[in-house]
């Protein structure tokens, strides 16, 4: 193994870069991070907190070696059923990656500690930014992050197989009380309504961007009375240019900071929302680098899965946990991969051929996993990678400037923008082909996915959609990795495997 | 003399297709075609085996084996895989260079695909995640007029009017038919609303990618001369016959593409 230091004075901290990727260990069935990894690990740098604590390497260390694979042995599982894993990959390819997987697991802890220092924790859904909610206090999570944090309530000591029945018992449920044909993000409103997570309030947007809403809308009011709702509207074209739309949206964000601080008994200021857009530019900043690093590469250097974690991470900013600290790893990460750039390392799941694949959709696609293994790479996701590109003015009214932001995002343009803005951005990055995908049961994707698609080959971009059922699922059916696998034949794409 | 195997591993039939060199002109040198059974891997070896008897081959002498379909990842045998949609492109290509709109529908799927110049797969379009469009559908039907797939295509050519069938879910529709039925209707009419409604479904999917001058179609459900005539109606263009048996055009592409990598990759010998 070749290992690589990094000199980085200008953070006051030092990254040592490995530049070829160890191979985890198995143990009792369960993954390892391997002792070779533990001096250099111990040296990077701590990991700052939104409240200004800060955690050690070593901590990290002691807690992703000892701690979580006797608390989550589920997630540290060496053998995958179609419902978890790979919690863990098989491979470690940077330091920093450890201190993702830290905040990963330690989701739970850090957003109880949260709501014991009075923060509410909310179901927020639509809308793609979240500092409103970082500015009041609020830890905001969307269907995917509280179903990953209702996954750590349910997970301890269990393994695999039993947390695989236990989620798909709590699916099962919802599906029983709405319809078999419902999307598979109903988990999250039946594990609401069976109070698996403690909530505290629902205030998500209005969106299109999935039928989800829907359910959630008549879902909590028939269910959970005792909770606090709160609705944020927007005008159904999605254009700040008019003045009085900002504002129209500005003015329901107002009110809805009004009754989360009714909920925590804090006064929100004007200054706490600034601090919240500050500290979260700084993560998407921070991700989007990292992202635009790792795409212009010759090769990727590290594994596609990986890159899509950072950003699923990003864009749902830690999955409400904590957004300062992600911020700081993804720095790191991208140290580490400019290092591993410059020296033309490849990922070691990577083809050196590989067709390089942009994903649209919303909740559902392909694992980048399969993709690779079949001779693609993901680039990115254009729900969360139009979410990163937001950049909130600092200065003026924040509510005014979040409206604006909100309204910018290119995910929520009508689809025939949206797609000509994926295109433009899958050329920007060298890409070879879209897949479009969508989970069933999502009418709202369904509808439009055709259309992206059609609007993509129109102006020379190769696309296709795929109707999956994969959400909430570790494993992707072979038909659609038939269909991903002679999409990526047909762009040229070299599986690794012959 | 070298020989290349192409061995498509379906979900209902496994194809096996031997091609020779340039010494005796690149041609096939055999082909089988057997049932798929419980285990994907011993079908295709089967298949292997059997076209290598027909053929009076020996393993050695196989430079290549490509291995296709839904079965391919359990081929062990082989040494590079390649899906389907490729491997008919391929072979239909080989049997006809002319077409370039290929319709193949098999037993758990459908797909279009436009074929380029060389062909190459330029685009493709397939059913979605559900049986409606496959060959099980014809399966399931079979069954319930107590019929075989041979004949139903000659069923269908028999009816005197269509009976429009409205399900798109196969299960759906074996009970709309099982109704139909218990109202007196013709069967040879509900079979032919039935490879109509098939048909149409089909041809959805080819107008999507745009339909060239000349259009081929693949897989068992080709040898189907009820489905034939109702895509010809539907497509206003008669579908182009293949130098070869239809069910055999994927297996056949997956030895092109053997030879063509046997060349590339030094001709390694199992």
């Amino acid at each position: 193994m070749v290992w690589w230091q990094a000199n980085n004075s200008g953070r006051q901290r030092e990254a040592r870069v490995m530049l070829s990727s160890v191979k985890m260990e198995v143990r009792d069935g369960l993954l390892r991070f391997p002792e070779q990894l533990k001096d250099q690990f111990l040296q990077t740098g701590d990991l700052p907190l939104w409240d200004g604590r800060r955690v050690s390497p070593a901590q990290m260390w002691y807690f992703l070696t000892e701690e979580a694979p006797r608390s989550f042995p589920a997630f540290y599982a060496s053998k995958h059923n179609m419902i978890m894993g790979p919690s863990l990959p098989f491979h470690v390819e940077l330091l920093s990656q450890l201190k993702l997987y830290y905040l990963r697991l330690t989701q739970r802890s850090c957003a109880e500690a949260k709501r014991k220092a009075g923060w509410a924790l909310t179901l927020v859904n639509g809308g793609p930014l979240l500092d409103l909610y970082f500015g009041a206090h609020v830890i905001p999570m969307r269907p995917g992050s509280m179903s990953s944090l209702m996954l750590m309530e349910s997970a301890e000591g269990q393994g695999a197989t039993d947390l695989s029945a236990t989620l798909e018992g709590i699916i099962d449920d919802g599906a029983s009380r709405t319809c078999s044909d419902v999307c598979r993000q109903i988990r999250t409103h039946s594990g609401i309504r069976r109070r698996l997570v403690s909530v505290d309030l629902l205030a998500p947007y209005t969106a299109m961007r999935c039928s989800d809403i829907a359910y959630l809308v008549e879902w909590q009011r028939a269910g959970r009375m005792d909770l606090p709702k709160r609705l944020i509207d927007y005008p159904w074209d999605h254009d700040p240019s008019k003045p009085w739309k900002v504002k129209y949206v500005a003015q329901s964000q107002r009110e809805t900071v009004k009754m989360i601080d009714q909920l925590t008994g804090r006064h929100t200021t004007d200054e706490d929302l600034r601090a919240a857009i500050i500290q979260m530019n700084r993560l998407r900043k921070a991700c989007r680098e990292l992202l635009r690093l790792w795409r212009a590469a010759p090769l990727p250097p590290v594994s596609s899965q990986l890159l899509n974690e950072c950003e699923n991470k990003a864009h749902d900013a830690c999955q409400g946990a904590d957004p300062v600290a992600l911020a700081r790893v993804f720095l790191e990460m991208h140290d580490e991969t400019k290092e591993m750039v410059a020296h033309g390392v490849r990922g070691i799941t990577v083809s050196p051929h590989p067709a390089r694949l942009w994903m649209s959709g919303s909740c559902a696609s392909p694992q980048a996993t399969a993709v690779e293994r079949s001779g693609g790479v993901v680039l990115g996701r254009d729900d969360r990678w139009g979410s990163l590109l937001a950049n909130v003015d600092e200065d003026g009214d924040p509510y005014d400037n979040i409206a604006r932001a909100v309204m910018s995002n290119p995910y929520e343009q009508p689809a025939e923008k949206r797609a000509l803005w994926l295109v433009e951005e899958a050329r920007q990055t060298r890409a070879n082909g879209i897949i479009f995908a969508f989970q069933w049961g999502c009418n709202y994707q369904a509808a439009i996915s055709r259309l992206m698609c059609d609007v993509a080959k129109t102006v020379g971009m190769p696309a296709i959609n795929l109707e999956m059922d994969s959400l909430g699922r570790a494993s992707t059916s072979e038909q659609i990795n038939n269909r991903v696998t002679a999409f990526i034949e047909m762009l040229g794409g070299v599986a690794v495997s012959g | 003399m070298k020989a290349y195997a192409g061995v498509d591993i379906g979900s209902v039939m496994t194809k096996a297709v031997i091609l020779g060199d340039e010494s005796n002109n690149g041609t096939i040198l055999g082909h089988v075609v057997i049932p798929t059974t419980v285990s994907s891997e011993k079908s295709g070896l089967q298949a292997l085996e059997q076209v290598l008897e027909v053929t009076n081959l020996r393993r050695e002498e196989l430079a290549y084996v490509l291995a296709t379909g839904y079965g391919r990842i359990s081929a062990s045998y082989a040494q590079g895989t390649l899906t389907e949609i490729s491997c008919h492109a391929k072979g239909a290509h080989f049997a006809n260079p002319e077409v370039h709109t290929l319709i193949d529908i098999g037993g758990q799927d459908c797909k279009a695909i436009k074929i380029g110049e060389w062909s190459e797969v330029e685009d493709f379009a397939m059913n979605d995640k559900c049986a409606a469009g496959t060959g099980r559908f014809f399966e399931t039907l079979a069954r319930v007029f107590q019929s075989t797939l041979d004949d139903l295509g000659p069923l269908s050519l028999r009816a005197k009017e269509r009976i429009t069938i409205t399900s798109t879910c196969t299960v759906f529709a074996e009970s709309e038919v099982i109704s139909l039925m218990a109202r007196g209707e013709a069967p040879e009419s509900i079979i032919n609303g039935i490879h109509f409604s098939f048909a149409r479904r089909i041809v959805g999917l080819v107008k999507r990618l745009g339909v060239a001058e000349k259009v081929a179609m693949t897989g068992g459900t080709a040898k189907n001369a009820g489905m034939r005539v109702l895509i010809e109606e539907l497509l206003e263009t008669k579908l182009v016959p293949l130098k070869i048996d239809p069910q055999l055009t994927g297996a056949l592409g997956a030895a092109l593409f053997a030879r063509e990598r046997s060349g590339t990759e030094g001709g390694s010998t199992l």
